[in-house]
């Protein structure tokens, strides 16, 4: 997209010694130094505006400055100049984000070995943004306008500085030995520290004397500063044993205990255990003499894992600094309660059971397994809306409920040779049902999603269309909608047959959660050439569409192309799969209510990686500096398969506009070479 | 060996040694509801957070409201202004529900001041001021809400959700004597006036003037003219000489303003002359303009080939018309493109000289100004008595504004004939401050006057208004509100 770009620079080193019979050190130090420019405005502003300018909207004028329309539609009396805000202004962030990993290896008496193992990941990130004062021009009276970029009013310099340090120190005690060749136990203990500290601040100055100088030091007036830190804790207790018999039979169990500084005093700490089993069928005598079973494990597992990660400190009432008021044109320093809190918060458990079946048959040329599992999430955080009588306050995360997603996870894969030539064919599906199995007994309304016992989580909650009306009468026959209802217009469903049809009316029409995950891979080879194809796709997924691009003549801007030809008019009649052309807030409470008419299916099968590459044969490279060489050529997402056609269906499913930068089709080719 | 065993303990001993208290963990910005409310600095923040609630009233519940009634109309959609306008609002509109959330957000600050600014160490005449300033905010949010809904839920304590989530509805009488209550109180203690690093503030002014517009908008016309008179009788305020500028950014604070929403640039700014003039919104209908009198003080009869002239000045100072100067030209039906009319008010444009467009300014929107308080006393006491000499002269103080100079109110008119008076001169001097539409609502007037076509300056009929009299006096409880709070009922004829 213009006026946005990006540049990586990576380095990594990793070393490890042997300091003694004892003592191994290794060190692992990863950079990644990078800068990315955007649209001052940012890149769903760009997206929105371009798809807001309609044809007749000039570029520029004779001599080469931005130019404006004369023609004044309702809803677009500014025309925000998509060039101008790709090209003006700087918005440029530069991250720097070094990950330092130290460890340790100590051997103790009594075959006990000691691990340490200490992590930094030190974040710093620099935003420059300028928003410059750019000018448009009416094409018939020379009218000069300042162009808007939206959220950046006048000319001003914006930087920010953030810097993270998320500290981790990871320490375990482990122990191994195997009782008359046949039982083999480890033991494993441990403990762990993490912090991750944050803080920033920004500084903004206005003032500018022109468009060249973007220090803040340039500026004149206006300054405004802000800055906060903030900083997490986790700590964790935690251990393991292991026990195999001749690698038969084998037993884990695990437990976990940890403490989060996201809840209270009191709810801080979890325990998180976990148990599993497995059988290898294939070392038992009754299966040694089978040629085509290579392997074949039976398993089962218990286990729970805990979730903390929600915005900190909601488990305390805070006054937030900072609602201010001016008077008489001096700023005056104000607090006030704005998020009501819940101090009885406390982890989220999810609890896992699973039983499933590993094999590799024929020799290891096939690959199969099986699984299903029950994953319960109970204790769900997550925030809850409350009724402004409460002060208009933001409502509280709280503990709501109990989720399950139930299924099982299916992979299969083929892999053989013909003389030169290679083939390997593996598939991978998951089918999951999603429930919501307990919410205390209350149902939540989160804008066009609900949250219901018995259904899946943030299922749509919305107005079922059935059709568009043909006729007057048949309007005149149906349950009542609007005195605005006209012929074309959509029909939708009295769920509660009341005759009218009001919010009561809504239900259920789809979700955000697929049934059906799955992904292929198709690697073909001959001699030093190999073709590797991956595909990937969801069902069951829905996302609304809303706003420009999506929405006819939204205030004042263009229509996809399908309302010319798949619109109602009453010459079309039932062959008309839209309903009839009308601008947005002509239909508001009509077409455009809220309703699954306009809900897409966002399933998609997705042709996510082609590559095709060639191993440079080492009688070419003939001994050389270069040891091995390879050339490839790449190609990402494709190709689609997908009902939804309108935008990308990798889109966050839960947003219901256009205005996001999509996935897009990448073309590489590159050489590797080992030295 | 015991040197080994020994040197293992130590180190898992090492490996082990943590604290629960490393996970305390404060926030570094904020204060929580035990270390805050302990000193006057921490008061006087929490006292202004309770201002701080008011900033949606520098626009969307003032002049928007204006848009709703037949003095002018937005030219779209937008916020579900111009549905309401038209009859077609549901309770799911977002204007309706935007009011419900800003004014319990304010009420819920000002009952978190009330209730905590008991534990601060300061004195204690000082501490009861603050307490009556809070007092009249929660009265003033609570009147915004039952002049549109009717009876809401009355909450005075802490917001608290168990307790407060599932709590229906008090009756209309019940918030209003609240209201009446708190004014009161306030009145007791508020001072007259405030030094300038305090303008701003609520003063005993505003709350008699808040009072006598909580009783004249029920009909308590004794009282109201009572409460009107008080403040009157006061002397604080008087009617600013300059009607054209009386909102202007250097006339702040002057001697007509009792009660405003403090600005500043660049934190707390407005951008009026961006809406207003850039988008034309509110444009002014036809409608309007034909209320304004002639200079000889007549029923409008002008002369249709120029009819701006010789009518009330206060015509053009407060809307721009076409063949007019503004901003140094003379205005064509460009500039003015949905009705042929716009507004001047609260802009920072002037006639005859030519600037480019502002962005952004930072006007204070009054809510409370003498010329209203004149208005309520004389609709009060011709309603409680009749029109007697008092009630004359309150209206032709504001005739007798120096740069207006219109002529006096005719003499010898009977209760009706003042009441039509009056009513006129309430829309035209307070035009476009987002009074009007309570007025239409409480006259009864807006089923006669809000129904219908509505028409541009060329006559041309804009857009079609809608009153339904069973049902559109009430705003409907927000659609939203009620799913959350089954125990919201609902107003007469909404679904």
């Amino acid at each position: 997209m213009r006026g946005t770009d990006s540049n990586k620079y990576t380095l990594a080193v990793n070393s490890s010694a042997q300091v003694n019979s004892k003592l191994k050190v290794g060190a692992n130090i990863n950079a990644h130094y990078q800068v990315y420019n955007e649209p001052v405005a940012g890149v769903a502003n760009l997206v929105e505006m371009t798809y807001k300018a309609q044809a007749f909207h000039p570029t520029y004028t004779a001599d080469g400055r931005y130019a404006d329309t004369f023609v004044r539609t309702p809803g677009h009396n500014i025309y925000r100049h998509p060039l101008a805000l790709a090209d003006e202004g700087e918005n440029k962030h530069k991250s720097l984000r070094m990950l330092a990993n130290l460890s340790a290896e100590y051997k103790l008496p009594f075959d006990i070995t000691y691990n340490l193992n200490i992590g930094l990941n030190k974040y710093d990130y620099l935003q420059s943004r300028f928003a410059p004062q750019v000018y448009e021009y009416q094409l018939k009276t020379n009218e000069e306008k300042k162009i808007v970029f939206d959220g950046q009013n006048t000319r001003h310099t914006y930087k920010k500085d953030q810097n993270n340090l998320a500290v981790t120190i990871f320490n375990t005690l482990s122990w191994g030995k195997t009782f008359y060749e046949s039982h083999d136990v480890k033991a494993l203990l441990g403990y762990s520290y993490e912090s991750d500290s944050k803080s920033w601040f920004s500084g903004k100055n206005e003032g500018y004397l022109g468009n060249e100088l973007h220090e803040l030091n340039a500026g004149s007036n206006n300054a405004v500063v802000a800055g906060t830190s903030s900083k997490s804790v986790l700590m964790s207790y935690f251990g393991r044993i292991n026990y195999a018999f001749k690698d038969r039979y084998l037993l884990e169990a695990n437990f976990r205990y940890d403490g989060s500084s996201r809840f209270a005093k009191g709810n801080r700490w979890g325990i998180f255990p976990s148990f599993s089993a497995g059988w290898r069928l294939s070392e038992e005598h009754f299966l040694n003499d089978v040629p085509w079973i290579y392997n074949l494990k039976l398993r089962a597992s218990w286990g729970q894992l805990g979730n903390e990660r929600i915005d900190m400190f909601r488990y305390v009432d805070l006054m937030e600094l900072g609602v201010n008021y001016p008077l008489n044109g001096t700023i005056q320093s104000g607090a006030a309660v704005t998020e009501y809190n819940d101090p009885n918060i406390t982890w989220e458990t999810t609890t896992m059971t699973n039983v499933g079946v590993d094999a590799s048959l024929l020799d290891g040329n096939l690959d199969f397994s099986f699984e299903v599992f029950d994953k319960r999430t109970s204790d769900i955080l997550r925030k809850v809306t409350l009724p402004d009588q409460v002060g208009g306050l933001v409502g509280p995360i709280q503990n709501i409920g109990e989720v399950s997603n139930k299924g099982f996870e299916l992979n299969l894969g083929y892999r053989d040779a013909i003389g030169n030539f290679r083939y390997e064919v593996n598939g991978n599906m998951t089918f999951v049902k999603n429930r919501i199995t307990s919410l205390k007994g209350q149902t939540i309304i989160d804008g066009m999603f609900i949250l219901q016992e018995g259904q899946p989580i943030d299922s749509y909650y919305m107005l079922h269309a059935i059709g568009i009306f043909q006729s007057q009468e048949e309007i005149d026959g149906s349950p009542y909608q609007t005195a605005n209802t006209k012929p074309g217009y959509l029909k939708f469903e009295d769920v509660n047959g009341d005759g009218k049809i009001t919010e009561d009316d809504r239900k259920i029409c789809g979700g955000v959660i697929p049934k059906v995950t799955y992904g292929f891979n198709i690697n073909l080879g001959y001699k030093d050439w190999d073709l590797s194809a991956f595909f990937q796709g969801v069902t069951d997924v829905y996302t609304y569409g809303d706003r420009i691009g999506a929405t006819p003549l939204w205030f004042g801007c263009g229509l996809p192309k399908q309302w010319l030809t798949d619109a109602w008019t009453p010459e079309r009649g039932e062959k008309a799969t839209l309903p009839i052309l009308t601008t947005y807030e002509g239909s508001l409470n009509e077409n455009f209510r809220t309703n699954d008419f306009w809900l897409r299916n966002a399933s998609y099968l997705r042709l996510k990686n082609l590559q095709l590459s060639y191993n440079v044969p080492a009688s070419f490279l003939r001994d050389g500096v270069i040891k091995r060489m390879k050339i490839f050529a790449n190609a990402q997402n494709l190709l689609t398969f997908s009902p939804m056609k309108d935008f990308d269906p990798e889109k966050n499913l839960k947003g219901s506009n256009w205005y996001a930068y999509p996935s897009v089709r990448t073309y590489t080719a590159g050489v590797n070479v080992t030295f | 060996m015991k040197k080994y065993i020994n040197a293992l303990m130590v180190a898992i001993g090492l490996v082990f040694v943590s604290c629960d208290s490393w996970l305390d963990v404060t926030p570094s910005d904020q204060y929580s509801a035990e270390t805050f409310w302990k000193t006057k600095e921490h008061a006087k923040a929490g006292m202004m957070g309770c201002y701080n609630a008011l900033m949606p009233w520098r626009w969307l519940h003032t002049i928007e409201f204006d848009m709703l009634t037949a003095n002018s109309m937005p030219y779209n959609e937008a916020n579900g202004t111009q549905a309401i306008g038209k009859g077609e609002h549901l309770s799911t509109n977002a204007l309706v529900a935007s009011l419900w959330k800003n004014c319990y957000t304010g009420i819920g600050r000002a009952n978190t001041f009330i209730n905590n600014v008991e534990r601060v160490e300061m004195g204690e005449a000082e501490k009861a001021q603050m307490v009556g300033e809070a007092k009249f905010l929660r009265a003033f949010f609570y009147l915004n809400l039952v002049d549109k809904f009717g009876g809401v839920p009355l909450i005075t304590e802490i917001p608290d959700a168990e307790k407060h989530k599932g709590l229906p509805r008090n009756s209309k009488e019940e918030v209003v004597s609240q209201i009446i209550e708190d004014l009161d109180e306030s009145i007791a203690v508020l001072p007259k006036t405030y030094g300038s690093s305090d303008l701003g503030r609520a003063t005993q002014g505003a709350a008699l003037a808040l009072k006598a517009r909580t009783l004249l908008y029920n009909s308590r016309w004794s009282e109201a003219a009572e409460a009107a008179k008080q403040l009157m009788d006061e002397g604080t305020y008087g009617l600013f000489n300059d009607y054209r500028h009386f909102f202007s950014e250097p006339n702040k604070h002057n001697c007509e303003v009792i009660f405003n929403v403090e600005t500043k640039s660049p934190e707390y700014t407005t951008g009026y002359d961006q809406q207003i003039w850039r988008l034309n919104r509110p444009a002014p209908l036809k409608e309007l303009v034909d209320v304004y009198l002639c200079v000889d003080g007549e029923s409008p009869l002008y002369d249709p080939a120029h009819p701006y002239e010789n009518r009330d000045p206060r015509l053009l100072k407060s809307i721009v018309c076409i063949g007019y100067p503004y901003l140094g030209k003379t205005i064509t039906k460009d500039d003015v493109a949905t009705t042929g009319f716009g507004v001047k008010k609260y802009t920072s444009y002037e006639d005859d000289v030519a600037i480019p467009l502002v962005e952004r300014s930072a006007f204070n929107f009054i809510l409370i100004r003498y010329a209203e308080v004149l208005l309520t006393y004389a609709e009060a006491r011709n309603e409680a008595f009749g029109p007697d000499k008092s009630v004359y002269d309150a209206i032709n103080q504001l005739r007798k504004r120096p740069d207006i100079d219109m002529p006096e109110v005719e003499k010898g008119l009977t209760k009706e004939q003042m009441r039509e008076v009056i009513r006129r001169e309430r829309r035209v001097e307070l035009t476009f401050e987002g009074l009007y539409y309570s007025d239409i609502l409480r006259w009864r007037t807006a089923e006669k006057e809000n129904n219908g076509m509505m028409h541009n300056s060329e006559g041309v009929e804009v857009v079609k208004r809608a009153f339904n009299p069973k049902r559109d006096y009430l705003w409907p409880v927000p659609y939203n509100q009620i799913v959350l709070n089954p125990s919201l009922q609902q107003n007469p004829n909404w679904d």
